[in-house]
């Protein structure tokens, strides 16, 4: 019996972006982990033409992810170019690794019937998935597993493109068609998909909980950046949308700087790029001039200069109204920075009692927390020191772990 | 003789200001002589025509959704066929000329054929601005009295509310007229209290409703009615967040409407407003609705509420007007005890007095 994990989002990915997502991360952190794991036998596929499969190496996915993590930018062929560009581009394509670049006449991976095929990836940005799936799961018999991240176009439309919803729904109910294990990275997530089921008239199951590790191998040394900000400050690193709550944030510093000045009030630093329904909201920083300077964006901090602002904040924030999960309140902790946590969905989750959770709607309630830290150094500093001491990162291989025993 | 200039620059259609200049303008000009104008570039004399068509809403945001049943005058505007604008067309001059009607003077503006003469403003005359104008300061110098109806002080002490075009030239009015200013007129004790801190003369007067025309429309029974700006300083994505959460978490929801004119920062709500439907149906747009419609709503609502922290309070008015009571923020100046005693049949001819008698102190 072989479990097999389709990484064919990764290599999709890594074709467009030169900078891997949370999901790619994931896809690695829990590949590299389940590699090490004694039982069962571990391979990784992915889809090679309409219908097949090919088998990928775990080092081809290593060299692919380093490649990524590195900011290394991956040679790309554009077929439309003048014949000149094109011959370079084709003697680019040579001087990139093979397991790079597109698979031709690959043989299909040997898949049994006793197998399973995991799913990790973004599959709603692929519009053939569910069928390739459906057609692979009848001709092999193998059983397919679905990790779920969230299902956040389905119970909040209002934050998705239209089109984006219902392509992720199409997605989403055909792969709950053919999925014969669901998993989901936290009770909240369980908690959707089992209401969304119930809105289809489908029968309760058990879905087991995943929880993702905390941090991530290929984070890069921490001392190489700078994030260049004089005195204190505060940060959210989360892309700047509706959802994420960032009009509440800029409420709350408008408040705070208001009653006691900009002297006593740290700076806030968004670190992470203007999304989905963020239009009103740059405008308003805009209008305000940051809150007069108060409040910085950087919209494209590189990893290590993320890794820097960690280190040099003084506390973290991430009041986001929606969540699957909450990897910010992860990486602070990791990080040694208290963080002031959303009570809303799935972030409570995350951070256990080493975060302060508040009610991410409540202006007051958040205006007292802010003012009773800003007045109390030594309980900062105190929350910090409880944070280096208690906490225990979840290892990716504890991860691994609770996977297997959910597809068990 | 001096002279009262209702300047209505920057005043949008269909906005609450553009309802508050014609109430109140109208009242003026039955106690004193009173020119409309308007910075079009320079400031010039308009006539009194253009109070009514500055009401009139503007076209309706285009939100993909199959429109509602047609509600009163303002009949919201389906798919955009020929037939169906120039119907819209007819209903919005209906619309005009109902409100002109109502709001006439009772007696006509008697120095009109004066001041259509005169290009704007000399020494001695008084400037009544809604909204900030680039040439307060050359008036300033030559002798005219600056007023300014703050219709909107909320949003004059919050940038981040404006768009950053708007907020800019808020701050260089502040920086260059502002000190100008003689009195400043707002509609909420708060507001009056934070200008003052601005170093304005400001003074609060209780405002009025707007009258409804006499016409009872179709209406939305037994809905929640949140009266005012649909914007960012009119909460409206606060209110479309509470209201999310109520939706999971109570069964048989009353519909929601929205009655208000679009404002500024409305995108990413309109977005929602789309994206999700209007909520699985339980939210009604109804942008830039009439006065009597306003009415007709409120007649047969549950429930009234106004959670905007910006403007000149009219949502609480024309629920008093109404006869129905009116959940505010607590920014509103509802909140106050002393306006708890404002008879509800305020009209705009009291208004008009109270501020004459506010300039000759």
């Amino acid at each position: 019996m072989t479990l097999w994990i389709d990484v064919s989002d990764l290599f999709g990915h890594a074709g467009a972006f030169r900078r891997p997502s949370g999901i790619q991360r994931v896809i690695f952190e829990l590949g590299r982990a389940l590699t090490e794991t004694s039982t069962p036998k571990i391979g990784f596929i992915r889809h090679s033409s309409r219908l097949t499969y090919a088998e990928v190496p775990w080092p081809d996915i290593v060299a692919l992810f380093s490649s990524l993590s590195d900011d290394a930018t991956p040679p790309t062929v554009t077929p439309t170019r003048p014949l000149r560009l094109q011959l370079e581009a084709f003697r680019a394509l040579l001087a990139i690794p093979a397991s790079l670049r597109p698979p031709r006449r690959t043989a299909a991976a040997p898949l049994q019937p006793d197998d399973t095929l995991l799913i990790l990836g973004a599959g709603w940005s692929d519009s053939g998935q569910v069928a390739r799936l459906a057609r692979l799961r009848q001709q092999t018999g193998l059983r397919i597993a679905l990790l779920v991240y969230d299902i956040i176009p389905l119970m909040r439309p209002e934050w998705t493109d239209p089109s984006n919803a219902a392509r992720f729904q199409s997605w989403f109910d055909g792969m709950l068609g053919i999925t014969d294990r669901l998993l989901a990275i936290s009770a909240w997530t369980a908690r959707d998909i089992a209401i969304h089921r119930r809105r289809l008239g489908l029968p309760e199951i058990h879905i087991p909980l995943v929880r993702l590790g905390d941090g991530f191998s290929h984070a890069p040394p921490q001392t190489e950046a700078h994030h260049g900000i004089d005195g204190a400050f505060a940060l959210i690193v989360s892309t700047i949308e509706l959802r994420k709550n960032h009009a509440f944030l800029l409420d709350l510093w408008q408040a705070l700087l208001a009653r006691h000045g900009p002297a006593a009030i740290p700076k806030l630093v968004f670190a992470g790029r203007p999304g989905p329904l963020s239009h009103d909201l740059m405008q308003r920083l805009e209008a305000s001039a940051n809150l007069r300077g108060h409040i910085i964006l950087l919209p494209s901090a590189s990893d290590a200069e993320i890794a820097a602002l960690y280190q040099g904040c003084s506390f973290t924030v991430f009041l986001s109204l929606y969540e699957g999960w909450g990897l910010p309140v992860a990486e602070s902790l990791c990080f040694g920075k208290p963080c002031i946590a959303s009570s809303a969905t799935s972030v409570p989750e995350v951070g256990g009692d080493l975060v302060q959770i508040i009610d991410p709607r409540d202006l007051d309630a958040a205006i007292f927390c802010l003012e009773a830290l800003l007045n109390d150094p030594a309980g900062l500093a105190a929350w910090q020191n409880a944070i280096l001491r208690d906490f225990r990162p979840t290892p990716w291989l504890h991860t691994a772990d609770t996977l297997l025993a959910g597809l068990a | 003789m001096p002279r009262l200039w209702l300047d209505i620059t920057g005043v949008g259609p269909g906005s609450d200001a553009a309802w508050l200049a014609a109430s109140l303008g109208h009242a003026l000009c039955d106690l004193t002589d009173v020119t409309v104008c308007e910075r079009t570039p320079s400031l010039q004399p308009h006539p009194w025509d253009i109070l009514a068509s500055r009401c009139a809403p503007p076209p309706e945001p285009d939100l993909h959704i199959a429109p509602p049943a047609p509600l009163g005058l303002a009949q919201r505007l389906p798919a955009p066929t020929r037939a169906a604008i120039r119907r819209f067309a007819a209903t919005q001059r209906a619309a005009i000329q109902a409100w002109s009607r109502l709001i006439r003077p009772t007696k006509p503006p008697a120095s009109r054929s004066e001041t259509d003469d005169q290009p704007g403003p000399v020494a001695g005359d008084t400037l009544l601005m809604l909204h900030p104008n680039g040439d307060a300061a050359r008036f300033a110098a030559q002798g005219v009295r600056l007023v300014w109806i703050a219709t909107d002080a909320g949003s004059f002490l919050r940038p981040d509310w404006q768009s950053p075009r708007d907020a800019t030239d808020t701050a260089i009015w502040q920086d260059t007229t502002a000190p100008l200013v003689t009195l400043a007129v707002t509609w909420s004790p708060e507001d009056a209290i934070a200008l003052n801190h601005l170093g304005f003369t400001t003074i609060a007067l209780d405002a009025a409703a707007i009258p409804p025309d006499l016409a009872m429309m179709d209406s939305e029974p037994d809905c929640i009615l949140a009266l005012g700006e649909i914007s960012e300083a009119g909460q409206t994505r606060h209110l479309l967040l509470a209201w999310r959460n109520l939706l999971d978490t109570t069964e048989n929801l009353p519909k929601l409407v929205l009655a208000g004119p679009i404002g500024a920062l409305a995108d990413d709500v309109l977005a929602q407003l789309r994206n999700s439907r209007m909520f699985d149906g339980t939210v009604r747009l109804i942008a830039h609705p009439t006065p009597a419609e306003i009415h007709s709503l409120l007649a047969t609502c549950r429930r009234a509420i106004a959670p905007s922290t910006a403007g000149w309070g009219r949502a609480r008015w024309d629920a008093l007007a109404a006869g129905r009571s009116c959940v505010t923020s607590l920014h509103d100046a509802i909140a106050s005890p002393q306006l708890r005693s404002v008879p509800a049949t305020r009209d705009w001819k009291n208004v008009a007095a109270d501020l004459l008698e506010a300039f000759a102190q």
